[in-house]
């Protein structure tokens, strides 16, 4: 049963190296920031399998640390960037006092 | 069973040094941070393959939470300098991206140039293949687990590197505290802070999050610290997650900083300190030598230094976060 | 059937890691050498102390029984201390910007002709000297 944990771990890290290609090309930040968060959620669910595999059970408090605090850098992300809605939405022009440059790096 | 280790090292590993080339390589600093932020979590996996789940708590909580706010934080802080400096002065040119006062300047690096690839690329060949060199054909030698094993009974906690930290190399962790008071130091030295520029909460979702995970951050980072006396856990992976915890509620609601009282806020950044001086001194007088404790004294004196060197650490994480003394006092 | 056991010997984390460890070291030198933008040198420390940290718990894991702890709990020192000093050095590369305009370390001698940038307007700036002219090349008329 180990080996298929393992192994499952092996796919998911996998996967995770897959996702960089969208980190690496963007375009926007969002895409980025978002593949970064999808290697968190992947990341807890590799500690955890890790954690099946290898019988340490203190892996599972590491996960739970990943869980919870994979959050804060989205947390700093949205709060400086906004959400990627279009420019002419309504909840955009509420705030006509907010037009820092748009970030579409 | 092996062959599924030995294959999950050799990806995790060329994983983690791919990111860390795109991450050093690449001209947009955005994506840099990104990668580092990535590069962060692929460590904590190598830390849990290392046999180390107290520095992938630690690394969790600092290198995939508080590193990358603070980056990003950073980056934003550039970004809104550069343009204030640009909309304050109308007579300069508008931002170019290829002239020599481009806005992007600030988030952005250009390629290096030609002439100093050979160099850089044969010193960091030979330093890199003496390490390999030096790492591959050191001598075999049990470490110091045997003799950390046969004093663990009079260390006052069950879990070696707790006991290592605050017992038998406390004066180690004694000066790392120290050392992280003097880097906020040097941030307060700069002036006061400034806002961490923020747009409006784009919905009811994030102060909705926020709520939630901040007192659920709270509970682990007090459990973490409880377990660090018989399992991996401790002060410093308590004072990362509170302070990661405390970061999230600097976020929440940037534009009302500064919240933070000036005496209790300076009480508390150096709790940690004062009181592994003060037990120090005490040990002196007692006789045990400068850190040495009485044995039966060991685990309420440690686990006191633990509580205040926790309070201490996520004080100064969120502290150096904001960057800057608090303002209302410019004594 | 030797050379197999060889080669998992060789594959063993307490050699692998420590390898990955010393790449990441000199891939962190090379980074600081050639980057220019102080962030980007910033980045390339925290990955050559992560190397430093790889190479350290990856001996501590070698041969048989519980890692040794005194090497866990350095590297533990080593990790807040790290992000310490990365908080304290970003803090400086934001006042610098402040203060210049950049945040980019540009090679060649510093040009004392160079005009020096307007201060006056950062009132926090009150009970320091004046910011030295920095080395940028860009600047020259």
């Amino acid at each position: 049963m180990s080996a298929f944990y393992l192994a499952a771990a092996l796919f998911l890290l996998a996967t995770i190296l897959l996702g960089l290609i969208r980190v690496l090309r963007g375009p926007g930040s969002g895409d980025r920031m978002l593949a970064a968060q999808l290697f968190g959620t992947t990341g807890v669910t590799i500690l955890l399998l890790l954690s099946m595999a290898l019988g340490e059970s203190a892996l599972v408090d590491v996960a739970l640390v990943f869980a919870l605090l994979a959050v804060v850098a989205a947390v700093a992300f949205v709060r400086q960037h906004g959400l990627p809605e279009p420019p002419d939405t309504p909840v955009h022009r509420q705030h006509p006092e907010d037009r820092g440059p748009r970030d579409d790096r | 069973m092996s062959l599924l280790l030995v294959i999950f090292d050799l990806v995790l590993l060329a994983g983690i040094i791919g990111v860390a080339w795109r991450c050093l390589a690449s001209t947009d600093l955005f994506r840099a941070v990104v990668l580092f932020i990535t590069f962060g979590l692929l460590l904590a996996l190598a830390w849990v393959r290392l046999e180390a789940p107290d520095i992938a708590l630690a690394e969790a909580a600092i290198g995939a939470g508080i590193t990358g706010a603070l980056l990003l934080v950073t980056l934003e802080r550039l970004r809104s300098i550069m343009a204030e400096r640009h909309s304050g002065r109308p007579h300069t040119p508008p931002p170019d991206p290829s002239g020599p006062h481009a806005l992007l300047r600030a988030l952005h690096d250009p390629p290096p140039e030609r002439h100093s690839f050979f160099p850089a690329l044969i010193f960091a060949l030979v330093v890199g293949s003496l390490l390999v060199t030096a790492l591959w054909h050191q001598p075999q030698s049990t470490g110091l687990e045997p003799v950390v094993d046969a004093h663990m009974d009079v260390s006052g906690v069950d879990h070696p590197i707790t006991a290592v930290l605050l017992n038998f190399r406390a004066y180690d962790t004694f000066l790392e505290l120290a050392i992280v008071l003097i880097a906020l130091l040097g941030a307060w030295s700069l002036g006061r802070h400034d806002l961490i520029p923020a747009r409006p909460a784009p919905g009811p979702i994030l102060p909705g999050t926020l709520r939630l995970l901040v007192p659920v951050a709270i509970v682990t980072g007090v459990y973490v610290l409880w377990a660090g006396s018989h399992a991996p856990g401790g002060a410093f992976q308590a004072g990362a997650i509170l302070g990661a915890a405390g970061i999230l509620l600097v976020l929440a609601r940037p534009r009302q900083l500064p919240m933070a009282p000036g005496i209790p806020l300076r009480l508390g950044i150096t709790a940690g300190v004062a009181l592994f001086l003060l037990v120090g001194l005490y040990g002196l007088g007692a006789g045990h030598g400068f850190l040495g404790y009485a044995d039966a004294w060991a685990y309420p004196l440690i686990i006191l230094i633990e509580v205040a060197a926790t309070l201490s650490i996520a004080l100064t994480l969120v502290a150096l976060f904001v960057a800057g003394r608090p303002a209302g006092d410019d004594a | 059937m030797n050379g197999l056991a060889e080669l998992a010997h060789t594959l063993a984390p307490g050699l692998l890691y420590p390898t990955g460890g010393a790449i990441l070291f000199a891939m962190g030198l090379y980074g600081l050498i050639r980057r220019h933008h102080l962030v980007l040198r910033i980045l390339a420390l925290n990955i050559m102390g992560s190397g430093v940290f790889m190479v350290l718990l990856g001996v501590a894991a070698r041969g048989e029984g519980p890692p040794d702890p005194v090497a866990q709990a350095l590297t533990l020192t080593g990790i807040v201390v790290a992000v310490s000093a990365t908080a304290f050095a970003l803090a400086l590369v934001v006042h610098l910007t402040r203060l210049t305009g950049h945040a980019v370390m540009l090679p060649g001698p510093p040009d004392d002709d160079a005009p020096v940038e307007d201060i006056s307007r950062e009132e926090h700036h009150a009970d320091g000297g004046p910011a030295a002219p920095h080395p940028d090349q860009d600047r020259n008329p």
